[in-house]
């Protein structure tokens, strides 16, 4: 009676190999189609492997407690014909090679190629060796030779440093002499070592930016803010309003600030966010932590510490780690509107321009009216979030801070 | 006057027997009139009665003679035919002259000369290059000079070391090689030159694919590469430091030799960059050997058979453009 | 010749002294081998004696001497001209390979 392999299966996208914690038959045994036969485990999980056929149980290979790679054969199924016929086209053999199929004779002996491997793939795409896949070799823009490496990691450069270099290598990869090439020209440009801030500032917008960010904008009706506004001791300046607001709707929405962390939607459980605050040589971003439950008035009190402390040089990076969403008051440069970029660990980030008299189409009194109008940006982590709802969050901003009194 | 690769060694053994009666030559037909099948002892028979020996045709029992004289306080240089020849003395050479010193404390300083590589029509066993086999063994000394000059003092250093010294002669450099003059001194053993400074690419090499890796280095200078080529001199002991010096200066490495490819002196240089210099690499390091059959007869196959300058072009632009 | 050569006993070895009566090669002019020594009885033609055995013992007679003379002849012209007939190799066609068993040829470079 022929036999039929037990194959170990693929048990996931990353899963290379498994370790086996239980053997349910011995040889002998009767078995029937896909019944389960060993358990095994993998760091995500047991799992069951079946047999591929009826038949009985001719040997198991493998032993408890041992791991195994995915494809490894864990056994043998004595079957009928029939089924072993079924798995002798689907069962994974041994890399294939091509031989002539014979020798030919000394006196018609041909030309023929001696080199001719062929690897059969088991699932039909990508090298594989032994049933586990093999990195294709990396080539082209993003190669960074071991040379290239070690000399970036003397400089302490990173690849967005190279990105202002046209590399001369295969598939316009930056090569040593690239690098070399470029460093040279930037010797002979004044240049000074860059702060502690600065580096900091580079490093944390480098690694936003890997993400897809993306803004969207409109306008804000400021006059009710600013009426508000008035009426309070001391005055939260427009920024800490949007702070209030966002803090607000996100409360509302708390899923419009969850995160993406591989394949997890996470979510915060407090609604801190954060407010720029400029210190002497580079923007700080403090955390005012559930800025939904602080009032403006300790919002108010709160910033104005922050705006002592960021003085003083005393804002750590405890302050400003945590937030789920940051507002950026750059209308007080006198800017009317931009494309800010999330802080790395944060998914949103809240524009807000300078506030700027125009007129504005009132529908009732079917005239223009003047009006303190701000353009209000929602930059976002695309993959956290789409348009609509970066729209609807931004949309209820607006709303809110259209309305002061509520917050 | 000048002076030819064959004529160097010839001069360096009668400076050897003129300047040390405990040294004698031994080997076929090396004696009487017939000075050698290459003439490499043309005339030594007659200035020197009594040192330059005829020996039957059994390389086992010349080295073993050899190794027993030298024991005994000899510097007996063995002339072996043709390198391919050395097989059959193997055992004396690897396990009698190789383990000595390791197992008794007395060093066996022979010194054997193979004709090595091949001329045109010479086949399989009258062209072979075999220092791979030998730097493989722990006990030898495989020197591979490439240039009349080290072809004198290395052969001269040779018989100075106590240890036993497998000096691999090129065969084709003995009458295509010369030089103006010999030198009073040279580097010694152990140390690579560079034969051509450079700085786009870095071609480490021995004896004659020495010459055609500088060949190369003149065929790509008007494309604007600069190459290096590293003459490494003896291949065990092997310059590491020159060799990685060399690639830190260039970022990419070729490697050349002229023995069969699976292991040996390229596999050796390789691996010693890529473990001790994987951080000075630009691109993946290449080498370049004969091919993995015998060594053809027919002039045509026997010239494809070992790298030549237009090959080793052409694997050194592939590299540069890396 | 040992007359055991012809008896059905286990393989006889049959050690010949004969001259070479030849370089070893192109370049060797066999300038070493003296008169005297040409002179002696092993130094003979073996070919040109055993003809002049098989005359003597009259083995065969001289026109099938003569017969095989050319026939040998013929087949080593044919040789010849068979080997300068057939196209020379050429070293980027050639097949480079050492094994018979194809299919374990080791893959050292990847051309």
């Amino acid at each position: 009676m022929p036999q039929v392999p037990i194959i170990m299966p693929q048990l996931g996208e990353s899963i290379a190999e498994a370790t086996i914690v239980d053997i349910k038959v011995k040889p002998g045994d009767e078995v029937a189609d896909d019944q389960e036969i060993i358990e095994v485990e993998t760091n995500k999980a047991v799992m069951g492997v079946t047999t591929p056929c009826k038949g009985k149980i001719a040997q198991i290979t493998v032993q408890l407690k041992e791991t195994y790679p995915v494809g490894a054969v864990l056994g043998y199924v004595e079957a009928s014909e029939a089924d072993a016929a079924r798995f002798a086209k689907h069962a994974p053999t041994a890399p294939q090679r091509e031989v002539a199929e014979e020798i030919p004779a000394r006196a018609d002996q041909e030309v023929a190629p001696a080199r001719q491997k062929k690897i059969a793939a088991r699932d039909g795409d990508g090298a594989r060796a032994g049933g586990l896949p093999v990195p294709v070799a990396v080539k082209g823009a993003t190669f960074m030779s071991p040379r290239v490496r070690a000399r970036m990691a003397e400089l302490q450069l990173t690849t967005a440093d190279l990105a202002g270099i046209m590399g001369t290598g295969a598939g316009n990869r930056v090569t040593i002499k690239d690098l070399e090439n470029f460093l040279q020209k930037i010797e002979n440009q004044t240049a000074q070592e860059a702060s502690a801030i600065r580096a900091g500032v580079a490093d944390a917008m480098r690694r936003s930016w890997t993400r897809p960010l993306s803004t969207i904008g409109s306008s804000v009706n400021l006059d009710l803010v600013l009426q508000d506004r008035q009426s309070r001791d001391p005055k939260p300046g427009p920024g800490l309003y949007a702070v209030r607001a966002l803090a607000l709707a996100l409360a509302e929405t708390p899923a419009a600030a969850a995160k993406l962390i591989g394949n997890r939607v996470v979510q915060s459980n407090s609604i801190d966010v954060g407010i720029a605050v400029e210190a002497e040589d580079g923007i700080m971003v403090p955390v005012i932590r559930a800025a939904d439950k602080t009032s403006l008035a300790d919002l108010t009190a709160k910033y104005k510490e922050l705006v002592d402390l960021g003085r003083q040089r005393r804002i750590s990076p405890d302050m400003q780690a945590g937030g789920v969403a940051t507002v950026s008051n750059f209308g007080t440069f006198g800017m009317e509107w931009g494309t800010p970029i999330p802080l790395p660990d944060q998914t949103l980030l809240l524009g807000l321009g300078a506030g700027k008299k125009v007129p504005s189409w009132d529908e009732e009194k079917k005239e223009f009216v003047p009006r303190t109008e701000a353009q209000i940006t929602l930059s976002f982590d695309h993959r956290s979030i789409d348009g609509g709802g970066a729209g609807r969050l931004l949309k209820r901003v607006i709303e809110l801070l259209e309305a002061p009194k509520q917050l | 006057m000048s002076i030819t690769y064959l004529e160097a060694i010839r001069e360096a053994q009668a400076k050897l027997l003129r300047d040390d009666e405990r040294v004698f030559i031994y080997g076929q037909d090396v004696g009487g009139a017939f000075g050698g099948a290459f003439k490499a002892t043309k005339g030594l028979a007659k200035e020197f009665p009594g040192r330059v020996l005829n020996t039957p045709i059994s390389e086992d029992a010349m080295v073993g003679t050899a190794i027993g004289a030298a024991i005994e306080g000899m510097r007996p240089i063995v002339e072996m035919q043709f390198a391919d020849f050395s097989s059959i003395a193997l055992n004396q050479i690897l396990n009698n002259a190789g383990t000595h010193y390791w197992r008794t404390n007395m060093p066996v300083p022979i010194t054997v000369r193979l004709p090595s590589g091949g001329t045109k029509g010479s086949g399989p066993f009258h062209s072979q290059s075999m220092e791979s086999i030998y730097a493989h063994y722990p006990g030898l000394i495989v020197m591979t000079p490439a240039t009349v000059e080290d072809a004198y003092t290395m052969l001269i250093e040779a018989v100075a070391i106590d240890d036993p010294v497998v000096y691999c002669e090129h065969k084709y450099l003995y009458y295509h090689l010369k030089a103006d003059k010999l030198p009073t001194e040279g580097l010694p053993t152990g140390r690579a030159r560079i034969a051509r400074e450079g700085r786009d690419l870095t071609i480490v090499s021995y004896s004659a694919m020495m010459h055609e890796a500088l060949a190369v280095a003149e065929q790509l200078a008007p494309d604007g590469f600069e190459i290096e080529v590293v003459d490494l001199r003896s291949v065990k002991p092997l310059d590491t430091d020159t060799v990685l010096a060399s690639v830190a200066r260039t970022g990419r490495l070729l490697c050349v030799g002229e023995s069969f490819p699976w292991g040996g002196v390229t596999a050796e240089v390789i691996a010693r960059v890529t473990a001790e210099g994987f951080h000075l690499l630009d691109a993946a390091p290449q080498r370049l050997n004969a091919k993995d059959t015998p060594i053809p007869y027919h002039p045509n196959l026997w010239s494809a058979h070992k790298p030549n300058a237009k090959e080793i072009g052409r694997k050194a632009r592939a590299l540069l453009r890396e | 010749m040992p007359r055991s050569g012809r008896s059905r006993d286990p393989p006889q070895l049959v050690v010949a002294s004969v001259l070479r009566l030849s370089g070893h090669g192109e370049h060797d002019d066999a300038s070493y081998v003296t008169e005297e020594i040409k002179r002696e009885p092993f130094a003979r033609d073996c070919l040109k004696v055993a003809e002049q055995t098989i005359a003597d013992l009259k083995l065969a007679d001289a026109e099938t001497l003569a017969e095989w003379r050319k026939e040998a002849a013929a087949k080593v012209d044919e040789a010849i001209a068979t080997a300068q007939k057939e196209a020379p190799p050429e070293g980027d066609k050639e097949d480079w390979c050492a094994l018979s068993t194809r299919d374990l040829v080791d893959q050292l470079e990847n051309d």
